[in-house]
């Protein structure tokens, strides 16, 4: 008996683990590994794999033309929404580098969006790119009916899911603007070196720790976004904002492909993986401390 | 040649605090300038506003006859080595060293000339690729300074550049500092609160308080001659000991009398004096401990010490090598040290008799706490 | 040699007192001036780019407090000229709005003391117990990062239907209960402790659990505090997986619901718009209290390089 309870004390450490590892079993492993089976069925209505097909959903994929679109339109609308939310969230910070009077009311706007839903949001810009009552056409003077033509949806998109995203991306670089030494900027100024060259010697390369981090997130979050795509465009006009996410959804729950569906999120899962790999690598090259 | 002229220099923070006040030095080509004193003396703050990183509320800061307190610090051609180095982490050491020839253009092949030669008179050739983070607290010392002698500046500035590095390094750094400052036979102006580094390196030593100078004059003057009770106690380790007391007129000349009654004759060229204007009057005595002497040490047929004695109990002693502290108790005067040599012998408890060097004590006003005898420095 | 601006200087050897005195003056201003115009070039940028930044939520504002008649007109209609708290009453009556914030409460409340409890013990085991395995298990814990939740969302989805469980609140909260980044934020501050912390509490006779509550969680109320803002917003935020499992409309969460009145009906954008500033409101509101607790105690352990 007392040898069990000394066994056991040993083995304590695992119970503070139950729980979590319960969660991400039932809902994270499992269905991972399902998804991977799923993807090589093809299945009934109810997602029941029926018939096992081996790798024709992915051979299927990489010929329909619709999912090399729905890869280059993912491409496009993950660089637009890095760049674009990273420099929102860079410009945010170096504004907010210095004390002024109201910065905290500032820095509390700049950070805000990190709080707004995606889908209110996207009702929100919904009206503003109406076309005929919108007040974007109205404040610019022009005549466009974003949503609906091909050439603007899908930076309309992307662009909403820049400004959702900046609220971090503002808050990580305050914080790294925040840990360079202020020291080396005086020590700057007296060997020389003018405004401008202090920000691109120092100031950049000193938020480059940061940023790969934030490139990282960033990439990931884009990747994975949809609630405004859903409402704003619902993957239209044509297959313009036809996200692989979105496409996920829309080939399981509304065409009950479940296992091409499955099949899309095993690529998703790999290029994510395949990027992040990637970057770590260049970081250890590159980035140093 | 480069040449440094502060003139009633004043830094004023918020409009009511002062920092530094009435600052005025003159600072000569190739000389090695100390700013010493207690923290939030308003050395560093001095030393920020010669760089132009602090503005300078009042007063004239001339650097080679031009006046530059409206200089932007980029244009005041001077290099600073900062207390915690401030090396820019994101660059290798080679680009730390050469940054400020990077940006003023100067040809790729003549900053890596001077980058080499720097490194290897500084030993520190081989890592010229690593990056700050990865160097112990003696090396990024090393870069610091490397960085700050790529150029011919008109003068160095260094901020405590020694007080991050322990005991062993700071005393070998500051050898190499001493050489170095002969090697470039330039102006430097070095701040610390350390006296010890003061007193080895300077030149000339600024004694500052309450942002006010003490006095500014060689290391052996400050030691020597301090200005007043301040400075005589800040100067020299261990430090001086004080004694209140009076001055009493005695037949031959006149007595320096302590509370608990001891009397110790003073010289007659110093009688004089303290008679004429102290008598009575209070005064403090400053004895260093060196200046104590023991019954083997005052052998000196010429003074008499038989009326210059002081006893005490010994409370704690200490083995220098060569020397030994003596730490007693005086009956009024409470207590004192005392440098002598090893051979002296003495107990902890013990009641020990000792002779003053009378010649070499130091007389300060009780009220104004000036050196009595101070006939004002160089300057 | 640098090049002086030569206004601003003078040789020494012919001046008097008053030109230094003059240039003093001048100087003075002139530096007093610069200053202002920076201060002023400053809070100019950042009223133009806050301005910018919250455009959209702004202009939302202005819309849910406009009659829908000053909406439809092809005129400039930034603000609304009789404003109106008409839509609100609206949205809320004729949108179960009130049960919508209720259940995404519930959901999110749920959620962020599930993840709070789960992350906290996951993370001491972590940082202050010894076993076997210990390694692989994290680095699995932190792999799960790179699984989006769509790759998965479809097999999850296929789990709770077939076990019944559509349209509860356990499922809304169920697969949210613990979070890698949680985890991972929570074992960074663990680990700035020094394990003889742990050690001494165990030499004092205090049991595991015992040191987490009374130990631990004091100490860590920063990252707890930051942990909690983030998940509620995120949480409450929740898109993808509510508007797949739930069904009826008693159940939807805000982000759903809200999405009902997502409709082209020229009558009801004035009161979609009351709708969504209803709802972003709680998350906005949570975000701009806790936005000290979520920036000290994110920053504190997690992005340090």
């Amino acid at each position: 008996m007392k040898q069990f309870v000394e066994k056991m004390k040993g083995k304590s450490a695992y119970a503070y683990l139950i729980p979590c590892f319960l969660v991400f079993a039932v809902f994270l492993f499992y269905p991972f590994v399902k998804t991977i089976y799923l993807s090589l069925y093809k299945t009934d209505k109810l997602g029941q794999a029926k018939l096992f097909v081996g790798l024709e959903n992915y051979t299927d994929l990489l010929t329909s033309e619709s999912f090399y679109n729905s890869l280059f339109v993912t491409l496009l609308f993950v660089v637009i929404v890095v760049v674009g939310s990273m420099l929102i969230g860079l410009i945010g910070a170096v504004l907010c580098s210095k004390a002024f009077p109201g910065i905290r009311v500032f820095s509390t706007s700049y950070a805000l969006p990190m709080a707004i839903a995606s889908s209110g949001a996207a009702m929100i810009f919904k009206i503003i790119l109406n076309p005929t009552i919108g007040i974007l056409n109205k404040l610019t003077g022009l005549d466009i009916n974003w949503i609906a033509d091909p050439k603007y949806a899908l930076i309309c998109v992307a662009v909403l899911t820049a400004w959702l995203n900046s609220g971090i991306n503002f808050l990580y670089f305050s914080a790294g603007l925040g840990n360079i030494d202020e020291s080396i900027y005086e020590r700057a100024s007296v060997d020389g070196a003018t405004g401008i060259q202090k920000f691109f010697r120092l100031t950049l390369p000193g938020l480059s720790p940061i940023m790969f981090y934030t490139l990282v997130v960033n990439i990931i979050q884009a990747f994975q976004s949809f609630g405004q795509i859903k409402i704003l465009t619902s993957g239209g006009p044509g297959e313009s904002t036809n996200v692989i996410v979105y496409s996920i959804y829309r080939d399981a729950f509304f065409n009950y492909k479940f296992g091409s569906a499955a099949a899309q999120s095993v690529v998703l899962f790999l290029i994510i993986m395949a990027l992040t790999l990637v970057m770590f690598k260049v970081e250890k090259k590159g980035v140093k401390y | 040649m480069s040449e440094l002229i502060l003139k009633n220099v004043c830094k004023m923070y918020d409009k009511k605090q002062y920092a530094v006040r009435d600052f005025s030095l003159k600072i000569e080509d190739g000389e090695f300038v100390i700013f010493v004193g207690p923290s939030g003396c308003g050395k560093s703050t001095t030393l920020r506003m010669i760089a132009g990183l602090e503005e300078i509320t009042s007063g004239e800061l001339w650097i080679d006859k031009q006046l530059c307190n409206y200089v932007e610090p980029k244009d005041r051609d001077l290099s600073m080595v900062f207390q915690n180095y401030a090396l820019y982490p994101q660059m290798t050491v080679y680009d730390n060293m050469a940054f400020a020839l990077q940006i003023r253009k100067v040809p790729k092949k003549e900053i890596d000339k001077k980058v080499q030669e720097a490194a290897s008179v500084l030993g520190i050739r081989h890592l010229l690729k690593q990056r700050p983070g990865a160097l112990s607290g003696g090396q990024k010392q090393r870069v610091a300074i490397g960085s700050a002698i790529m150029r011919e500046p008109k003068a160095f500035l260094m901020d405590e550049p020694l007080s991050n590095l322990d005991a062993k390094l700071r005393a070998q750094m500051r050898v190499e500092l001493s050489e170095l400052h002969k090697r470039l036979s330039a102006t430097m102006i070095y701040v610390t609160h350390d006296q010890t580094e003061a007193m080895t390196l300077g030149t000339k030593i600024v004694v500052m308080k309450d942002g006010f100078i003490q006095q500014a004059d060689t290391p052996k003057a400050v030691y020597e001659h301090p200005a007043n009770l301040f400075v005589a106690g800040f100067i020299g380790s261990p430090s001086m000991n004080f004694f209140e007391g009076s001055i009493r007129k005695t037949d031959k000349g006149a007595d320096f009398v302590l509370e608990s009654g001891t009397a110790l004759e003073i010289p007659e060229d110093r009688a004089f004096a303290l008679l004429n204007e102290y008598r009575n009057k209070k005064v403090i005595l400053g004895v260093r401990p060196e200046h104590f002497l023991s019954e083997i040490t005052a052998k000196d047929p010429k003074a008499d010490y038989t009326k210059r004695v002081l006893n005490g109990v010994i409370t704690t002693r200490e083995m220098l090598g060569a020397e030994s502290m003596f730490y007693l108790e005086e009956a009024s005067a409470g207590e004192f040290a005392a440098r002598l040599p090893v051979e002296t012998k003495g107990r902890t408890r013990d009641e020990m008799t000792l002779f003053v060097d009378m010649d070499r004590v130091h007389f300060f006003d009780a009220e104004t706490e000036h050196n009595i005898f101070y006939r004002g420095g160089q300057q | 040699m640098a090049a002086f601006d030569h206004s601003i200087t003078m040789e020494q050897g012919n001046y008097d007192q008053e030109e230094v005195a003059k240039l003093h003056s001048l100087m003075n201003t002139r530096a007093l001036r610069k200053k202002r115009i920076r201060k002023g070039v400053l809070v100019g940028l950042n009223i133009v780019f806050a301005l910018f930044m919250l455009f959209p939520l702004l202009y939302s504002v202005s819309v849910s407090v406009m009659p829908s008649e000053e909406l439809f007109t092809m005129d400039m209609n930034l603000l609304p000229s009789n404003p109106t708290f008409d839509n609100y009453v609206r949205a809320f009556t004729q949108v179960p709005l009130v049960r919508f914030i209720l259940n995404s409460f519930l959901v999110a409340g749920c959620i962020t003391l599930g993840q709070i409890i789960t992350c906290s013990l996951a993370a001491f085991a972590f940082s202050f117990l010894e076993f076997k395995g210990k390694n692989v298990l994290f680095m699995l814990v932190m792999a799960t990062m790179m699984v989006p939740g769509e790759a998965v969302i479809i097999s999850n989805y296929l789990t709770v239907s077939s076990m019944n469980l559509l349209d509860t609140y356990i499922v809304l909260i169920l697969p949210s209960l613990t979070s890698a980044m949680g985890i991972f934020l929570f074992r960074q501050f663990y680990m700035t402790f020094p394990i003889s912390l742990y050690e001494s509490a165990r030499l004092d006779g205090c049991g595991n659990l015992r040191f987490i509550i009374k130990i631990l969680i004091p100490l860590t109320k920063s990252a707890i505090g930051a942990m909690a803002v983030y998940t509620f917003i995120n949480a409450w935020n929740m898109y993808m997986w509510p508007l797949l499992v739930t069904g009826s409309e008693e159940m939807r969460t805000v982000q759903i619901g809200i999405s009902m009145l997502n409709s082209v009906d020229a009558q009801s954008i004035t009161l979609m718009m009351a709708g969504v500033v209803a709802i972003i409101l709680p998350s906005m509101v949570i975000f701009i209290v806790g936005q000290k607790q979520l920036i000290s105690g994110m920053f504190q352990g997690a992005v340090k390089g």
